[in-house]
């Protein structure tokens, strides 16, 4: 796998510490690691170990305490909180455990959200929610309210959420961790579905079984890379 | 399309989701800005706009008072106002007013039906002096202004509209007043008001300072102008100097009397500025409350949208759009609030014009002023930009992630945000209070006037002027005579009980006063000759005005201007005069000319001459047959409803007398509720206030109670998960509220202690401090208080614990 | 002490029943150290929720030290819970705007100790876990696993017979997650019967046995 194309992702020597009145207490320290275009990843590890830390730190949702992160071959550690949200808004999609979905919002504004944030044409806008909806198969309940959705249904609007901005890569948080096991056996399966058609995932979760859909797994352990294994079941 | 359009379109319906909370904040604020609005438009036009007079500022009214017997605000006697015209050196052109009643009933087209007018006879440099120009023909000319040139007339600009068709061309035509023939000058700008509202026609004065009726008597209102460079306090001194050496060069007239000089200004306004001021106080603090309230509920919701601003964050709005959002959000509420504001505001003006009282000054051109209702927008945007951006500022704090996960660590929410939303809490609290306790005040204020006696029933009781100033029953005998015909043809009205008639009635005013002495006592130096009250009263006036006697008997018809001169008084005299005695057989000498001894008949009830809460004055009443004045009132004692006897009395008095006018028919009842008009409206608009600030403050210590219940269902659900029974969580939810409530009282009645003496004057029989209003306002906002929070605790004691835990 | 009978829990959605318990059978002597395990999801946690009296919404029997709890009022559940239970929970739950004496002093709050003696069980308390310097400080001031030190001292601080643990480890550091689960197995063999939820197999070895959850059903 080490073909010498330019990885999408770099971490360099990256820690996270969060000192309160007395104690600093550290959520990563060190890590360390490249993911390169198309990749599926999986990050996992037992609670607590700085899983959502990572992703968090990925994803621009916080930032390090040290050391360089490259998204496209640029350090994006340093910048300004508007370019951040720039960022996230255009490269990374994202996928909760919690689904966070707008209670507010139908189905269709919720995924037309983040579009919004870019000042899209509206004709556009509509063509790509349609697009994504349909990739996940809800385009039929487009003007429901989430709480009229089970959560596997509400999972995959947000997955929608997450491709309808074509983002560089979709950034997903235990997304089965509040799904019962059929439900998630669908939402991994649309995830791999997707990364078939070229998609970079990295994926955090503590079951074993659903990281063996990923290429490749970092496991995570008091916040260090303590293995990094190529999943054999995903080999194809 | 621009997103701030979508921003704006998302707001509607943002606000549409929580359309409660929206309509909550929406009625605090229409309330708050609408009152505000409202009540400072009428402060803006009454004490505020300058007078519309030149250099109004420096204009002056002169009144005297007579310092051995305490009395003040008395008219001017001619002679004064001539020596002041030559002696004065701060004030150039004193000009004189002379308050009376015309009878207009005759136009340029003949014949009209008769209206008594107010009118005033004015000097001629009166109009000149105030920078008053007609819009229509001239004012009038120094040789106007003598006996026997003085038949022309100006009009104000109302009655011209009223009764003259707006006639461009009246300027010389002829119209009939009190009998005679008038030519008008002039018309009026509209509006124009002196200290006298109402006036509707002006005629010379025709000043004549060799009648000594004129010369001494206190009967005119002087206005003067201070001359550039000197200060009123200068105008006042040369007056108080000028008034000893009067005193000196007039004793008879001037002995104990000095001027008393005021601005125009705050003669007009002087009486209502108080009220007017506690008023906007009042407003001021409805608009605290309603601003805190919007502040609490934004404050609440940003609260439970942390989250969404979290996801939309970490979607990729920038903080520009996130802001940009809740600012639109913000500013659609306040504006809302403002458009529905301006309704009521235009709505709470009309009020006030239609229940303000008559007396209150330049009240026709009171109108919603739109400047103002631009600054409370303008702070109730502020304090929705403010408060319902916190939201957005959380973010900068950057840590997006904990608000994204807020379970996964600690999970109950943190201490600033509820301190800033109790503080508010407490500050409406206080605030309801301060209005409750001024609105309690005046209401007991007001009860406690109604419960004053006035010295005569007031209940089915129909009154009616009935002037003889002109026409053919204007000479005194004629007079007479009318009365003997016409009071025995409305006593055999079927549903009358008795009829009289009085030169003066109660609670309308003092009318006529006279100087006089007891005879056979040693006289008294002049100077500290008493004044009383003088009424001319037919024989059944006290029965039909339930006056009830006292002592001794009334008038008889067999008391004619033949029979020995006869007086009946009140008991305010008769217990100054004859103090543990009878004043039965007392002799009273009275300064009338020529001067008259009267012997002292009976004892009546006193009765309330001018106001309801003024004292008592010593009054004299003589045979009307004895003394027929031109004012007279007739008094109907009825059966039954007092106005359903109002077309027959005026029939039988046009079937004597076509011509002569029945004017200004009220109810005993009405002329109460006249004298105390003000007090009413003053107690209407702040118990009105109280109310809506009781309702603001009940709303407000729902809302935070309830978000607080919000934001603590996981904290409510550990203490459940340790062992906390629902008593356990009711009397949590509760105390918090009751501290909250606790302390907002004590800050309420502080204020309270401090702003209520700014109503000292405005109380009647009540206390600024009264400890029982204190009391009950307090227990009844806690009271609202404890019930208001109830609903939320109760919805906290529901909770279940698991649901509750996983919270987010 | 706790025998479940047929015990289920569901919730009616839109489409049918969603289960989250399914005809759960079991039996747990005093003095037991349980660990419940399984895939997220799998209803361990409504089933301690359930042990733990915090949910009443369920079908079937529960008989918990000689009482009939599926016949009983909720008050009084809530006073069964009183008298036997301890939580501890993943994320600690302690109440942010209260101290670490006044967290602990919760739980006596609401069972009639007198103050006097509620002051000498919490500085008991404070010696016993070492947290004495800690006393007047917020949670916010405390690492993670201090945190869930004071959550422990808080679950054990009315001596309940049953310590019902959510993941007691799930939010620390290895080393003190370990510190916690030593604490654990001291206070079983105190005598404090234990019912752990857990993903890790390591916590689990501190336990008697494990029963394994998913989607509702005991494997």
């Amino acid at each position: 796998m080490e073909n010498g194309s330019e990885a999408l992702i770099r971490l360099d020597q990256v820690s996270k510490v969060f000192i309160t009145d007395e104690v600093e207490t550290h959520a990563l320290a060190g890590i360390h690691f490249e993911l390169k275009k198309g990749e599926y990843l999986s990050i996992a590890g037992p609670s607590g170990c700085g899983k959502s830390t990572l992703l968090a730190i990925l994803g621009l949702l916080d930032t390090p305490s040290d050391g360089v992160y490259y998204l496209n071959g640029k350090p994006v550690t340093g910048l300004k909180l508007s370019e951040r949200a720039r960022i996230r808004n255009r490269e990374i999609g994202f996928i909760f455990q919690a689904f966070n979905l707008i209670g507010d919002l139908t189905v269709y504004e919720n995924v037309e959200l983040p579009l919004t944030y870019r000042g899209m044409p509206g004709s556009e806008r509509k063509r790509r929610v349609q697009e994504a909806l349909e990739r996940v198969g809800m385009s039929h309940r487009m003007k429901h309210y989430p709480s009229q959705l089970s959560g596997g249904q509400q999972q995959r609007v947000a997955v929608a959420r997450a491709l309808g901005g074509d983002p560089l890569i979709l950034l997903a948080d235990e997304p089965t961790g509040n799904l019962d096991s059929a439900n998630g056996e669908a939402v991994m399966s649309l995830l791999k579905e997707l990364h078939t058609a070229g998609a970079t995932v990295c994926m955090v979760t503590h079951d074993p079984r659903y990281a063996e859909f990923a290429d490749r797994t970092i496991r995570l352990f008091d916040g260090r890379i303590v293995e990094e294994q190529v999943e054999p079941a995903a080999k194809h | 399309m621009h997103p701030l359009v979508g921003d704006l379109r998302r707001g509607v319906r943002q606000w549409w989701k929580s359309r409660g909370l929206a309509a909550l904040a929406l009625v605090a604020l229409a309330l708050g800005i609408g009152a505000t609005t409202a009540i400072f438009s009428v402060v803006n036009a009454v004490l505020l706009q300058p007078l519309p007079f030149r250099d109004a500022d420096r204009l002056l009214a002169i009144f005297e008072k007579n310092i051995p017997q305490r009395k003040s605000d008395l008219y001017a006697a001619g002679i004064n106002i001539d020596e002041w015209r030559r002696r004065s050196l701060t004030v150039s052109g004193v000009a004189a007013i002379f308050d009376g009643k015309m009878i207009l009933t005759g136009g340029p087209g003949g014949r009209m039906e008769a209206e008594e007018l107010k009118s005033e006879r004015v000097s001629a440099n009166l109009f000149p002096l105030l920078g008053v120009h007609p819009v229509l023909g001239r004012g009038f000319l120094a040789s106007e202004d003598v006996p026997g040139q003085s038949n022309v007339a100006v009009l104000s600009y109302e009655l011209w509209q009223r009764r003259f068709g707006a006639d461009p061309s009246i300027p010389g035509k002829s119209i009939r007043l009190r009998g005679s023939s008038y030519t008008v000058v002039g018309v009026l700008p509209a509006g124009f008001s002196l200290i006298e509202p109402g006036v509707d026609v002006w005629t010379p004065l025709n000043f004549d300072i060799n009648d000594p009726r004129v010369a001494s008597g206190r009967s005119l209102t002087a206005i003067a102008r201070l001359r550039r460079g000197v200060t009123f306090e200068q105008a006042v001194s040369e007056f108080d100097s000028m008034g000893a050496s009067l005193e000196a060069a007039y004793p008879a007239i001037d002995s104990g009397y000095r001027a008393v000089v005021r601005p125009l200004a705050e003669q007009i306004v002087g009486k209502t500025r108080q009220a007017l001021l506690v008023l906007l106080a009042a407003v001021g603090l409805l608009l605290g409350i309603a601003c805190a309230n919007v502040a609490n509920l934004l404050l609440a919701r940003g609260a439970t949208r942390r989250k969404e601003i979290a996801v939309r964050a970490a979607l990729g709005a920038s903080r520009l759009r996130i802001t940009m959002q809740l600012l639109a959000e913000s500013v659609l509420l306040a504006l809302a609030g403002g458009a529905l504001g301006a309704v009521l505001a235009a709505a709470g003006v009309t009020l006030v014009k239609r229940l303000g009282p008559a007396n209150l000054p330049h009240l026709a051109q009171i109108h919603a002023d739109w400047r103002l209702l631009l600054f409370a927008v303008v702070i109730s945007v502020l304090t929705g930009v403010l408060f319902g951006m916190a939201p957005a500022l959380q973010i900068s704090s950057g840590n997006l992630n904990a608000a994204l996960v807020e379970t996964g660590r600690g999970g109950t929410v943190g201490r600033s945000g509820r301190m800033l939303r109790s503080g508010l809490v407490v500050l409406e609290i206080a605030l309801a209070l301060v209005v409750l306790i001024g609105a309690t005040l005046l209401t007991r204020s007001f009860n406690r006037l109604r419960s004053v006696n006035p010295g005569f029933d007031s209940s089915n009781l129909l009154t009616s002027r009935l002037p003889f100033s002109a026409g053919r029953n204007a000479a005194p005998p004629r007079r007479v005579a009318f009365l003997r015909a016409v009071m025995p043809q409305l006593a055999a009205l079927p549903g009358v009980r008795s009829v009289g008639a009085s030169s003066g009635l109660p609670l309308v005013g003092l009318d006529a006063g006279v100087m006089f002495a007891v005879a056979d006592r040693p006289a008294p130096p002049p100077d500290q000759r008493p004044m009383a009250l003088t009424r001319s009263v037919t024989p059944d006036y006290f029965r039909a005005m339930g006056i009830p006697l006292v002592a001794g008997r009334e008038f008889t018809d067999a008391d004619t201007s033949r029979s020995p001169a006869v007086a009946v008084i009140d008991q305010a005299l008769a217990r100054r005069f004859w103090p543990g005695a009878s004043p039965l057989g007392g002799r009273l000498a009275l300064d009338w000319s020529p001067p008259v001894v009267a012997e002292v008949v009976g004892v009546v009830g006193s009765v309330k001459p001018e106001t309801v809460q003024g004292e008592d004055w010593a009054t004299i009443y003589s045979p009307y047959d004895q003394r027929p004045t031109p004012a007279t009132n007739l008094v109907i004692r009825t059966a039954g409803e007092p106005l359903a006897l109002a077309a027959s009395v005026q029939g039988e008095v046009r079937r004597l007398d076509p011509d002569q006018p029945l004017v200004q028919m009220q109810t005993g009842d009405e002329i109460v509720a006249k004298a105390m008009a003000g007090a009413r409206f003053n107690t209407l608009l702040l118990g009105l206030f109280g109310v809506i600030s009781f309702v603001l403050a009940a709303v407000g210590i729902y809302g935070v109670v309830s978000y607080d219940v919000g934001e603590r269902v996981q904290e409510l659900g550990i203490r459940m998960a340790l062992g906390a029974q629902k008593s356990d969580v009711l009397s949590l939810i509760l105390g918090h509220a009751v501290r909250l409530a606790a302390l907002g009282i004590a800050l309420g009645l502080a204020g309270a202690l401090v702003l209520t003496r700014l109503m000292e004057s405005m109380l009647f029989g009540v206390h600024p401090r009264d400890f029982g209003t204190y009391a009950a306002a307090a227990v009844g906002l806690a009271a609202v208080a404890l019930a208001a929070s109830y609903l939320p605790a109760r919805r906290a004691m529901s909770l279940d614990p698991i649901t509750a835990l996983r919270h987010e | 002490m706790i025998t479940l009978r047929n015990v289920e829990k569901f919730y009616e959605a839109g489409y049918g029943r969603t289960y989250v318990l399914r005809r759960i059978n079991m039996e747990i002597k005093e003095g037991e150290f349980v660990t419940i395990m399984g895939p997220s999801g799998a209803g361990k946690s409504t089933l301690l929720s359930i042990l733990g009296m915090l949910d009443a919404a369920w079908t079937g029997e529960f008989e918990f030290v000689g009482h009939q709890v599926h016949r009983m009022k909720p008050k009084d559940r809530v006073e069964l819970n009183k008298k036997y239970i301890g939580f501890v929970f993943q994320s600690y739950h302690l109440i942010d705007n209260l101290t670490v004496y006044e967290n602990l002093d919760i739980p006596l709050s609401y069972r009639n100790v007198k103050s006097s003696e509620r002051a000498a069980i919490v500085c008991d308390s404070l010696d016993r876990f070492h947290i004495v310097g800690k006393r007047d400080l917020y949670p916010s001031q405390l690492s993670g696993g201090q945190q869930q030190l004071v959550a422990v001292a808080r679950a054990v601080i009315a001596s309940p017979k049953l310590i019902l643990a959510d993941e007691p480890t799930g939010n620390l550091h290895s080393s003190q997650g370990k510190e916690i689960m030593e604490l654990f197995k001291k206070l079983n063999e105190e005598g404090t019967t234990i019912v752990q939820v857990t993903h890790s197999h390591d916590n689990a070895a501190y336990g008697h046995r494990v029963v394994n959850l998913a989607d509702g059903w005991i494997v």
